[in-house]
């Protein structure tokens, strides 16, 4: 039974994860028009569905909620759909139907995971996003996003099934299927956290991010890097705010990214490692949990989901165009690609520089740390942000568009593409300019004015200072220089853990298998033949003995008998009278035996 | 390429000195009391990215591999 407001016709989600499988059947413009169509009209239905439980379901003895819209799910709403939308248009030429089928289908489920307001359909939601992601990441087709692809999917199974099981627990105990803020006290909410953690990419559970989404297409990427972490940030705002916790791996997740930003080589891995750095200022900001914390974890999540699918378009363009995306490879593509060029200085600049996005948004968490007179965590973030703009934010547009004369002739990137940067670069300037559009759609009243002298010059102080230094240690010749290699994350534990337990268990189990063998196989089983074999002689030797001893008395006659017996045995010719002897003799026996046991 | 960045960078250091100069006239009010101090942002932001690498070179034997590390069998 569907219980459906007035104002609510169809569930946002479903209008994604349904409308994508039309897809395949359209061609042409009328395809692309269908596709940017669909995050348009689940954005207007988010706009004009009403605050409150919508789309509810009574399911077995549970109550539903598909579609909860508060101030917190519909802003995350908003830029889920609008972030669609660029993605979508980014990725418009792509020939991949089953990658376009997959994104729409990981869009929706991500937009249900926003407006779920029961666990279980929490739990579909969760699920899908999962496997549907993961063949955005398949749909790279080299062997190594298959092998990513697998990874991700295992990380992401396994943290379903805590998330599962920390459900299963919680209904039991409470009997409500809703979900409610927990705090980390018991199993239930420590297994729904780790669930949450991983999808948010928690240090040291993060590395399944950094290593498949650079697998991924160059357009897969975009939406694999707006959609799975935002989500799980939005429901550890939902339910877990204020978990003390969550500042200190906040703060963790903050640095450890840094050190892999400076040494990797490969573009959208030095992206991936930047999104970690900045989900953990997120983490830190639900940590806190003020209102400003809040307020300034979702702003941020707002802005950074934009500037960060602007700073993965910009790279999948390059990527489009050269095929190339190493630091090693790539250099001087400002003279041919300008204006993905000035996309990528925009989207960088957004992650803090003021007059761009994430000045306006990151700057409250931190804030809201020096308001609750948290020093360490105040200064550990804001040296997590001058670092990570200076080795992410300067070195993406740096390596891939200067140091180095281009080893490519090429043109600009496709039109659409172009047309998806330039969208999402105009939000990040817009918002950077005129915060006040966001602060009025935040979950909490804001009073926060991020434009003062001081806070202006103090944050370009730490980053252009920050510049700075990377410009002396560049001309010094003392930065790490860009080689062609890997850094070993914590992914290695499974990866070589992995490889390690499978030789293991090959030679643990293969061993038993191989004594099992020669002691049962082998040597039981001749042993069985043999004595089965021999043991007919044996007997009619020892009965010939004693009837021998008993009766003839004579040896001769003694060992004739035995000739004949041998004889009779071997040609399988007994006398039937000696046979019903026998078997009378044994029938016996075991008759005695039972009424001596009786007694 | 040299001559391309030239002037570039002398806008850049004349932004820097811009900053360090006027930080001394501007009142502050921050949370913690060193960040009255002038120009803390400036070391501090320096600082910490020459930290960084520091601290990244350190680490960086323990955890650079060849490319081909995972596919080695």
């Amino acid at each position: 039974m569907v219980q459906t407001d007035l104002n609510i016709y169809c569930h946002p989600a479903f209008i994604l994860i349904f409308g994508a499988f039309l897809i395949p059947f359209l061609n042409g413009k009328i395809k692309n028009t269908y596709m940017l169509l669909l995050p348009v009209i689940a954005l207007l239905l988010i706009i004009n569905i009403s605050a409150g439980d919508h789309f509810i379901i009574n399911f077995l003895d549970y109550k539903l909620t598909l579609c909860k819209m508060d101030r917190l799910s519909r802003i995350f709403g908003y830029i889920f759909s609008i972030v669609s939308f660029i993605a979508v248009l980014f990725a418009l030429k792509s020939k991949d139907n089953v990658a376009h089928i997959c994104a729409f289908i990981y869009a929706g489920s991500a937009l249900g995971v926003t407006f779920a307001g029961d666990f279980f359909s929490l739990y579909i939601f969760w699920e899908i996003m999962a496997v549907a992601s993961a063949f955005l990441i398949f749909a790279g087709k080299t062997e190594k996003a298959t092998a990513a692809g697998f990874r991700y999917i295992l990380v992401h199974i396994f943290g379903g099934l805590c998330l599962l099981t920390g459900i299963v627990l919680y209904v039991n105990k409470t009997g409500s299927m809703e979900i409610e803020l927990l705090t980390l006290s018991n199993i239930e909410s420590y297994l729904i956290f780790l669930s949450i953690a991983i999808n948010a990419a928690i240090c040291p559970l993060h590395s399944w991010l950094s290593d498949s989404y650079p697998e991924a297409t160059a357009t897969g990427a975009v939406f694999l890097s707006a959609f799975t972490t935002k989500s799980a940030v939005y429901i550890m705002a939902r339910i877990f705010p204020g978990t003390e916790s969550l500042i200190w791996l906040g703060v963790f997740m903050t640095a450890i990214p840094l050190f892999f930003i400076i040494l990797e080589n490969d573009i959208r891995r030095v992206l991936a490692y930047s999104l970690i750095n900045q989900i953990g200022f997120m983490m830190c900001g639900i940590g806190i949990g003020t209102t400003l914390a809040i307020n300034g974890t979702v702003s941020h999540a707002f802005c950074h989901i934009l500037y960060k699918s602007l700073l993965f378009m910009s790279a999948g363009a390059v990527l489009h165009v050269t095929g190339k995306i190493k630091c090693t490879d790539l250099g001087g593509l400002y003279k041919y690609m300008p204006f993905t060029c000035i996309c990528c200085i925009i989207g960088a600049a957004s992650m803090s520089v003021p007059l761009f996005s994430g000045f306006i948004s990151k700057s409250m968490i931190i804030s809201a740390a020096a308001h609750n007179k948290l020093a360490f965590v105040w200064l550990a973030l804001e040296f997590a942000s001058a670092g990570v703009f200076v080795y992410a934010g300067i070195k993406v547009p740096y390596f891939m568009f200067f140091n180095k004369k281009s080893e490519f002739k090429t043109k600009e990137a496709p039109f659409n593409m172009l047309c998806a940067m330039g969208i999402g670069s105009f939000a990040c300037i817009f918002i950077g300019l005129f915060p006040n559009y966001l602060y009025s759609i935040l979950p909490y009243e804001v009073n926060y004015i991020p434009y003062t002298i001081t806070h202006v010059t103090s944050q370009l102080q730490l980053l252009m200072f920050g510049a700075l230094a990377f410009y002396f240690l560049i001309r010094s010749g003392y930065y790490p220089s860009e080689t062609k290699s890997i850094n070993l994350d914590f992914d290695w534990f499974y990866r070589k853990g992995g490889e390690k337990f499978y030789k293991i268990a090959d030679y643990s189990l293969n061993l038993l298998n191989r004594v099992c063998n020669e002691i049962i196989a082998i040597k039981l089983t001749n042993f069985i033949c043999k004595t089965g074999k021999n043991l007919p002689f044996k007997i009619s030797n020892i009965l010939i003995n004693i009837y021998g001893f008993v009766f003839i008395k004579n040896k001769q006659k003694t060992d004739r008998l035995k000739t004949k017996a041998i004889c009779a045995l071997e040609t399988k010719t007994v006398p039937i009278g000696l046979t019903a002897a026998l078997s009378t003799f044994f029938i016996a026996v075991i008759f005695f035996v039972i009424k001596l046991l009786q007694q | 390429m040299k001559k391309n960045i030239k002037t570039p960078l002398k806008i850049f250091y004349l932004f820097l000195g811009i900053l360090f100069v006027s930080d001394f006239f501007i009142k502050k009010h921050g949370d913690f009391y060193w960040e009255n101090y002038p120009v803390f942002f400036a070391v501090y932001g320096f600082v910490s990215c020459v930290l960084l690498i520091f601290i990244a070179k350190l680490i960086s034997p323990f955890i650079k591999r060849d490319e081909n590390y995972y596919d080695k069998k």
